[in-house]
């Protein structure tokens, strides 16, 4: 027997057969992308210590209250049937067992973001919205703003099975998934495939969502399309390229393209510094974006014979003179 | 109504009916449904609208005169800012009020009588020292002004001080209030502008380019003396020729004697903008340019690109007129010297030039 919301709910100790339980998590648990293996092999060794809990609902289906993992690892175990704690009928809300699921959770493990919006999805259904920004939020370790809440809604909503598991083992980062949401379906699963296929760090998923989408808009030429093109496919094709070093190779297309003038003004910087033949000890740096007037210069060395040496040949570099921001006429 | 930003409610915060401007705003709103705190009709709007056909009438009680917030490493025009109202009821879609403010509505501050005496008795205090105060920095100082009546307000008292002028910043045609006043003194009445191509794509509800030039022909005539503010300058295809279509249009209804200053400045935000703008303008160009995060943390456009920008909007306006009082607002000391050819250094020599036209124009 469990005491819920002030009053008792009588279970009864049931042996159910795996047949009459769904794969799916039902509408009451929230478990996603998770790991069998560790419970199978605690199964195997001390048995099942809490059986689950499961209700019936209309037409006889059972539905899990709690212990879906545990009875999917039963069912990967080749079992049957499991010994479950069956309510009695009409004994249990369906408001009440998606709170012992979601608190029996809670307090045993860590939510995934799927799982987060699995169960934010779960509890809007039977729950106020200001209720659950008050309430629950903050038990998932989320901001209490309604934004946050909509895009956790989006995630359970509108990711497809694929973004959902590179959302949960942590492939794709919440705000990787927040900026996939942005695109439309059909570039969203263009985009997520691209992040499957190759490997990008967070960061980087970013950044290429960010620039896809903005040359998108300035080109006039899909998401879809432009990652059909021949330079895409040209750098995917590239034998040479390991999966990290095709990523930074794509961003940088992408990213000379939405900064051209930058990008010039990179090259030309490059140039020049190697123009000017600096010996190997020392090394100009442009500020970031070239914003600041003021460049550096690096040099290592060893002792002050070393340095004075680097010094010298740097005196004797009569290009030096004449170097000057990219943009500008010069050496 | 004729004030042409339509009003459709009014949100009243506790204690603010024992104001005089307040109900001489409620004289003129009569037939606009008011509601109090805990009345159903008082919840937020909902974005995207973001309040703007709600007038919310409040007390302040925050420092009424501000420094303009400038940013660091950038030199700033050394401008305070009269904080009569937050939001603003035009849309541009470039709009920074978009993200600066977490709170919606248009946001009159109806104690503003009742403050001005802080502000008067800190300008009496320090007779040496010249105060450019502008109420155009977190609303439009015109836009409201038939139904709140600010002009009426502020113009008297600042026409009487030798040491401040008031800068009413605008890009609408709302002049009438002002212009039946018998004042000109120490007032500067600014228009905001742009292309013609961003002016009518991008400044939603903004009087069109002509009309604007019209009105401040008409306030030159009427004895005012006007400034302009190219900001923020925006490249698009064509730009050199839209931009010179403005100017074209300036050379017809302005008479550049009689303009205190042109400021320039480029399009800049904070990062948090660019989701906000998507979201709320999602045909705008105005996102498509090359920024940079900038040494303030602002995303700007990258330097050749702004420095292209001011060197050509300069030597157009120098060919129009040599003694334009050009400015650039927030950009560095190396920018300022490679584009107008000379640099005020920091924001105290740029205050002291700006003083300097204060003088000139009002002695």
């Amino acid at each position: 027997m469990i005491q819920k919301l002030g009053h008792k709910i009588d279970l009864k100790p049931s042996r159910v057969s795996l047949d009459r339980l769904s794969p799916e998590p039902g509408p009451f648990a929230m478990s996603y992308g998770f790991e069998l293996a560790p419970l199978i092999n605690s199964l195997q060794n001390i048995g099942l210590v809490n059986n689950p809990i499961v209700t019936e609902g209309e037409g006889g289906a059972i539905h899990i209250v709690t212990g879906f993992r545990r009875i999917a690892a039963f069912r990967a175990m080749g079992k049957e049937s499991i010994g479950c704690r069956m309510c009695i009928q009409d004994a249990i809300a369906p408001p009440d067992a998606l709170l012992i699921n979601f608190f029996d959770n809670l307090t045993t493990r860590q939510f995934n973001p799927v799982e987060k919006a699995m169960a934010l999805t779960r509890l809007a259904r039977y729950f106020p919205r200001e209720e659950i920004l008050a309430r629950y939020m903050s038990l998932l370790d989320l901001p209490l703003h309604a934004s946050v809440l909509d895009t956790y809604l989006s995630f359970e909503r509108d990711l497809d099975e694929s973004m959902k598991q590179a959302l949960a083992r942590g492939t794709i980062s919440e705000s990787t998934a927040t900026a996939l949401l942005e695109l439309v379906p059909e570039e969203r699963k263009v985009v997520a495939s691209l992040f499957l296929k190759l490997t990008f760090n967070i960061n980087q998923q970013k950044q290429l969502i960010e620039l896809l989408y903005d040359n998108s808009r300035i080109s006039g030429t899909s998401i879809a399309e432009m990652l059909e093109a021949k330079p895409f496919r040209d750098i995917l094709a590239t034998p040479s390229m390991n999966r990290p070093q095709m990523a930074r190779t794509l961003l940088a297309l992408f990213r000379s393209r939405r900064f051209p003038r930058l990008n010039r003004a990179e090259e030309v910087f490059k140039k020049r510094v190697a123009k000017l033949q600096l010996p190997p000890e020392a090394r100009i740096q442009a500020p970031p974006y070239f914003e600041s007037e003021i460049y550096r210069m690096e040099i290592s060395f060893r002792n002050g014979k070393d340095l004075k040496g680097v010094i010298d040949h740097l005196a004797k570099i009569e290009r030096l003179r004449q170097f000057k921001n990219p943009w500008e006429e010069g050496a | 109504m004729m004030v042409g930003f339509p009003i459709n409610r009014i949100l009243v915060e506790e204690g603010v009916e024992k104001y005089r401007l307040f109900s001489r705003i409620s004289r003129k709103t009569k037939g606009i449904p008011q509601f109090r705190k805990k009345e159903s009709g008082y919840a937020a709007a909902e974005n995207p609208d973001m309040g703007k056909k709600t007038l919310h009438l409040l007390e302040y009680s925050g420092d009424i005169l501000k420094p303009c917030p400038g940013t660091k490493n950038h030199i700033c025009c050394g401008y305070q800012i009269l904080n009569v109202a937050m939001n603003c009821p035009l849309d541009c879609s470039y709009c920074i009020l978009q993200s600066y403010f977490n709170q919606p509505n248009l946001r009159v501050f109806v104690n503003l009588e009742e403050r001005l005496e802080e502000i008067f008795s800190l300008i009496d205090r320090n007779p040496d020292r010249i105060f450019r105060i502008g109420t155009g920095e977190f609303t439009d100082s015109l836009a409201l002004d038939p139904l709140i009546g600010w002009t009426d307000i502020l113009v008297p008292p600042f026409s009487n001080r030798k040491n401040a002028i008031l800068e009413l910043k605008t890009k609408t045609c709302n002049i009438k209030r002002l212009a039946a006043l018998p004042e000109r003194k120490q007032i500067i009445i600014s228009w905001s502008l742009n292309s013609p191509l961003i002016s009518s794509r991008e400044e939603h509800q903004a009087a069109s380019l002509r009309q604007r030039l019209e009105t401040a022909a008409l306030c030159q005539s009427e004895g005012f003396i006007v400034g302009f503010h190219f900001d923020p300058l925006i490249p698009h295809p064509n730009w050199r020729d839209e931009y010179l279509r403005t100017l074209d249009l300036m050379d017809r209804y302005i008479d550049p004697g009689r303009v205190i200053w042109i400021s320039m400045g480029s399009f800049r935000f904070m990062p948090q903008l660019k989701t906000v703008i998507r979201k709320r303008h999602p045909h705008t160009t105005v996102l498509d340019g090359e920024f940079i995060s900038g040494l303030d943390g602002k995303m700007r456009y990258f330097k050749p690109i702004r420095m292209e920008l001011y060197r050509f909007m300069r030597e157009h306006l120098e060919a129009w007129y040599d003694d334009l009082g050009l400015y650039l607002c927030m950009e560095s000391d190396d920018v300022w010297s490679k584009t107008l050819g000379w640099s005020p250094g920091n924001t105290e020599g740029l205050s002291q030039f700006l003083d300097g036209r204060v003088k000139k124009f009002f002695g």
